[in-house]
């Protein structure tokens, strides 16, 4: 893989880059965070814009910018963005695109190096107790600060598919051409280039999280019913979850539709017996229902439990279910923009033991 | 309460299953009443999302009926379904909620004596199951 070599301070290098993406028209729009006061925030940003962005945030806010990529890009946004991403979020673009939420074509993938970020509640307490940003972000680095559980387990700290990847290093900062766009790209810029992997440096790092991750799902099995139930007793329904999912993208979603009102006449048949909840039973059908839709293409950021106000530990459902259904087709979220999304497609061979009894 | 009378919902596919439904009653076939049956236009209109609402409403078993693969009226909704089958039923199994209760069973339209065999042998083995625990107060 080429590599350009930005030599200085990583964020004016990463800044000056950008800026130059701009000038040079090789992108309209920059997407990326910056922080304000307390909080980080989505911002775009158009040519001549003062770039006051911080590529590497050390946490993800409530807006993931797939999200906001996919309205733009379905409510028909000309020109080219350039979204500045984690890993993560990276594989949650690959995956909208071929669900034809993202238009590829006219998006460059600026992904950064991403060891793991911190709860945004977290965040706001280290600022007070007078961390600086920068500060936050070397701690989290090297592993001081508690990190989310989704990203303690993450085996992708550079994605699979991205155009530009940044990487600091000890003089500056590496910038790496992953698709034919950003070889394109490093030779307008014309920083000295060479020969290079990003991944090496994140080796160790990712087979001890792969066996981590291993161990994790195998203790993740819920035991039944009753466990469910317990998983889910203090969810309150607010659909957070859902709302904050990049891959949940479905402008109505199905459990917020009419055919989940339940009417009183059902409450009232259900209640007197067993001394069952119906209530739970309409939490339960949309947390594992939206499991069921969406998992196949979970990219187990763990942005759930992030947004859940009632703290249920939502990234051991999706790693579980994610890990699980996905290995069902031998597919992964986010690794390869030809891979079809398993519920899009089908093979004749195969799967033959979910058929009869 | 007498012996225990498993309640069966039977998505069938209108093109296949619904009619050796039908053939199985017109050839005056025995098999238990259990399945009650919904006439879908296509198996793989059955999103995963309509198996598990009939299982935590108290359904004890759950039967696709599918055309045999390459039989599809639409070229491939059965094959896509058998992919949706195989996500609910491992997400069952991962949650330990019995994915045992869900049956996919390809049953072209002469195939009455195998709708016949698979109702009996579907409700042999949820009685086995014994009721669902998701059961809520539904009187059969």
């Amino acid at each position: 893989m080429i590599r350009a070599v930005l030599r200085g301070d990583v964020h004016k290098q990463a800044v000056s880059l950008l800026t130059e993406l701009l000038s040079k028209g090789l992108a309209d729009y920059v997407l990326a965070y910056r922080t304000r006061g307390e909080g980080v925030e989505a911002c775009i940003y158009r040519k001549g814009d003062v770039l006051d962005l911080n590529v590497f945030t050390p946490t993800i806010p409530g807006l993931p910018i797939p999200t906001i990529l996919s309205w733009s890009s379905t409510s028909g946004l000309k020109g080219v963005v350039a979204a500045i991403v984690k890993p993560c979020m990276a594989r949650a673009i690959v995956e909208l695109a071929k669900l034809q939420q993202i238009d590829r074509d006219k998006l460059i993938i600026v992904s950064v190096d991403c060891i793991g970020t911190i709860d945004v509640e977290n965040y706001k307490d280290l600022l007070e107790e007078g961390f600086t940003q920068t500060g936050i972000t070397e701690e989290c680095l090297n592993g001081r600060l508690e990190m989310r559980e989704a990203c303690g387990l993450c085996t992708d700290p550079v994605p699979p598919v991205f155009d530009l990847h940044l990487s600091p290093y000890k003089g500056g900062l590496y910038a790496y051409a992953g698709s034919k766009l950003g070889n394109k790209i490093l030779e307008v810029l014309k920083a000295p280039r060479e020969e290079g992997d990003p991944y090496v440096k994140f080796k160790n790092l990712i087979s001890r999280r792969q066996e981590e991750k291993q161990r994790y799902v195998e203790e993740a099995k819920f035991k039944g019913f009753d466990e469910l139930q317990k998983f889910f007793e203090d969810c309150i329904g607010c659909h957070n979850c859902m709302e904050v999912c990049p891959l949940c993208f479905c402008k109505e979603c199905f459990y917020d539709s009419p055919r989940y009102d339940y009417v009183t006449r059902r409450f009232l048949s259900w209640s007197p017996q067993d001394g069952m909840t119906p209530l739970l039973q309409s939490k339960l059908q949309f947390h594992v229902g939206r499991a069921v839709h969406m998992s196949t293409s979970c990219v187990e950021c763990g942005l759930c439990e992030q947004a859940c106000p009632k703290d249920i530990n939502l990234t051991r459902l999706f790693l579980l279910l994610a890990e699980a259904n996905q290995e069902l087709f031998s597919y992964r979220a986010g690794r390869s923009v030809e891979e079809e999304p398993p519920l899009r497609t089908f093979h004749a061979e195969g799967l033959s033991s979910f058929e009869g009894g | 309460m007498g012996e225990f009378k498993p309640v069966i919902v039977g998505f069938l596919c209108r093109w296949c299953a619904s009619a050796a439904a039908d053939l199985a009653g017109t050839s005056r076939l025995q098999y238990p009443a259990t399945i009650r049956p919904i006439r879908v236009n296509c198996s793989s209109m059955v999103d995963p999302a309509y198996i598990l609402r009939a299982l935590l409403e108290g359904a004890d078993g759950v039967l696709v009926g599918a055309c045999h693969p390459g039989d599809c009226h639409y070229v491939d909704g059965n094959l896509k379904e058998r992919r949706r089958i195989a996500v609910i039923k491992n997400t069952l199994g991962k949650l330990g909620l019995q994915p045992e209760r869900v049956r996919f069973e390809y049953i072209s339209t002469s195939e009455g004596l195998k709708f016949a065999k698979v109702a009996e042998e579907f409700t042999r083995q949820i009685r086995k199951l014994g009721p669902n625990p998701l059961r809520g107060g539904f009187d059969d």
